[in-house]
């Protein structure tokens, strides 16, 4: 048996296997450098950045249910002067591939970030988080509306420079992901980031209120691993950018099932708060399986009836 | 930098020491000493049914060997001290920044605990009667006298612990009341001591109040719901003193804090 070519083309950019940290889950990708080689993933997508630092919500925070987690951190973090500053110095030293997840209070200010950005070397791609469900001032709106979508994406391509990957990650909380995804890939998207979490809310029956201040949380974790793959699914069938499949993962069967649904790469997230060593885990495990399996590439495991990607 | 070790881990022994409350031990080589106030993030093990890992205190460690001290608080707790002898966790340790005995160990201490709060200052209680230089006074507070885990210091190795109980209060060696009652009194004793806390907040709020009254200083371990015990997740922030007050995460710059370092505790207005 030959071995397994694991690379994914993300637009301009080579990763050298599609196993990357979802935004919010391993930090800025510095944190747990005395365990693991963090160069050793296909990437890692960063905390989300804004362009001002943001403290981010009162507690509590996180819930943990049976299968899942809600969150509502609200996008605390340390603003992109100090990422680019601090810790991507250090990432560049270390060659991790890095893509920097963005969010932006109105939708000029993506393309404001990434013009920052172009001065300084060491990253790969971004990610716009135009679906956080935990700010008052919402990525939400943007996220939800195709038209703003394409205005958003389309503002961020004019400033790129063309050796870099442009992800667009999405929410699930819509009715129709699929025109969310068109938006971007007519704009110059060069993958869809598929998905982020999905709108949650728990109670507490003493108080009887909402456990959250702001109600709303976003839920990750096994629970939403279905989900997901509907999502992937949908968004397969609706463009021919590549997917990175998020939602659930925690085996390399989970990474599998988004590579048949139409997924180039994954990102592991939730599961990075039991396993912070998950990640590296899996990239093994998918040659393993891959090679078990008799393919020579995960694009081999994507179902037939979805086509060439 | 303590160094970390992240791996499987082997329950090894388990003994009931009070109402649900046990001492679980696991086969787990750290890189380092623990400091007391140092945890480790403890997964039960069974992936589908937990999404994250325990924040345990560590009650002491050894060549091969970490121990803990669990209450049953939830289905996670319950998890870890139901499971059979031989069954795998997974643990990440040590963690967080502890209570600094090198500069410590020099004053008149006071530990005042509550519940399984006293996990971390009967290891710093250890470790000073190591060191040659005991804490003044040690006092431990549970409602009753079931929830004492008496073997725990029963070997002596921790020095004399005064014992509070809010019930039952009857058997001989007992102090009626809360622990706060036990700290004044240890005061009139030691006006100049450092006071080390932890236990429930309503207790730690109350023993920083007498700090600031006597004008005393106060070192307290922090609980704080947690999700990844490494400053990742910003689960655990707590605000430092000052305006605005940089947010940090209990589980990294902390557990342990001086209370005036803490925003919620040093503004609080006095009872």
């Amino acid at each position: 048996m030959k071995g397994v070519d694991l690379s994914v083309q993300l637009g301009p950019v080579t990763f050298a296997n599609p196993i990357f940290t979802a935004s919010g889950t391993w930090g800025y990708g510095l944190d747990f450098v005395d365990l693991v080689d963090p160069a050793a993933l296909g990437a890692v997508v960063t905390k989300t950045l804004t362009a001002v630092p943001r403290r981010g919500n009162p507690q509590p925070r996180v819930r943990e249910l049976r299968h899942g987690l809600l969150n509502s951190i609200g996008l605390e973090n340390v603003g992109l002067q100090a990422f680019l500053r601090e810790k991507l110095p250090a990432l560049r030293e270390r060659g991790v591939r890095t893509i920097l997840s963005l969010a932006a209070r109105e939708s000029g200010e993506f393309a404001t970030m990434v013009a920052e950005l172009t001065r300084h070397e060491g990253w790969q791609g971004v990610e716009l988080n135009l679906s956080c469900p935990n700010v008052a001032e919402g990525g939400l709106d943007f996220g939800r509306d195709p038209f703003r979508i394409r205005e958003i994406v389309d503002s961020v391509r004019q400033v790129l420079p063309a050796d870099r990957a442009l992800l667009v990650k999405l929410t699930p909380n819509v009715t129709s992901i699929a025109d969310l995804a068109v938006a971007a890939q007519d704009a110059g998207a060069h993958a869809i980031s598929c998905i982020n979490t999905v709108v949650g809310l728990e109670v507490d029956l003493e108080t009887r209120r909402p456990v959250f201040p702001r109600a709303f949380a976003g839920y990750s974790g096994p629970a939403i691993l279905p989900i997901a793959l509907a999502k992937v699914w949908e968004v397969a069938r609706a463009v021919d950018l590549p997917i990175v499949g998020i939602g659930g993962i925690s085996s390399v069967e989970d990474v599998l099932r988004f590579l048949v649904v139409g997924a180039g790469a994954v990102q592991v997230g939730t599961a990075l708060f039991a396993r912070p060593t998950l990640a590296h885990d899996l990239v093994k495990e998918l040659e393993e399986s891959l090679i078990t399996r008799g393919c020579a590439s995960p694009m081999q495991m994507r179902c037939e009836e979805l086509g060439r990607s | 930098m303590t160094d970390r070790r992240y791996g499987p881990a082997l329950l090894r022994a388990k003994e009931s020491v009070a109402r649900e409350t046990w001492v679980l031990r696991y086969d787990f080589e750290m890189g380092s000493v623990a400091l007391p106030g140092q945890f480790a993030m403890v997964h039960p093990g069974c992936d589908e049914l937990f999404v994250l890992p325990r924040p345990l205190s560590i009650l002491d460690a050894g060549d091969g060997w970490i121990d803990f001290l669990v209450k049953v608080a939830g289905r996670g707790s319950r998890a870890l001290v139901e499971a059979d002898l031989g069954s795998a966790v997974r643990i990440l340790a040590p963690l967080g920044r502890g209570f600094d005995l090198d500069s410590l160990a020099c004053e008149t201490l006071i530990l005042v605990a509550g519940g399984v709060g006293v996990v971390p200052l009967h290891l710093a209680a250890r470790r000073l009667v190591e060191r040659g230089r005991p804490a003044r006074r040690a006092i431990f507070g549970a409602r009753a006298p079931e929830d004492l885990p008496r073997q725990v210091w029963s070997d002596g190795r921790g020095g004399d612990w005064e014992l509070w109980v809010q019930e039952g209060a009857e058997e001989g060696d007992l102090h009626p009341g809360l622990v706060t009652e036990g700290l004044e009194r240890a005061l009139v004793d030691a006006a100049d001591a450092t006071i080390l806390a932890c236990g429930p907040t309503a207790m730690m709020q109350a023993v920083v109040r007498i700090g600031r009254r006597t004008g005393n200083r106060v070192w307290l371990c922090l609980e704080e719901q947690m999700g990844c015990g490494a400053g990742v997740c910003r689960a655990c922030v707590v605000d430092l003193s000052g305006d605005p007050g940089q947010r940090v995460t209990v589980c990294r710059e902390g557990p342990v804090f001086e209370s005036s370092e803490i925003r919620f505790l040093a503004e609080e207005t006095p009872a």
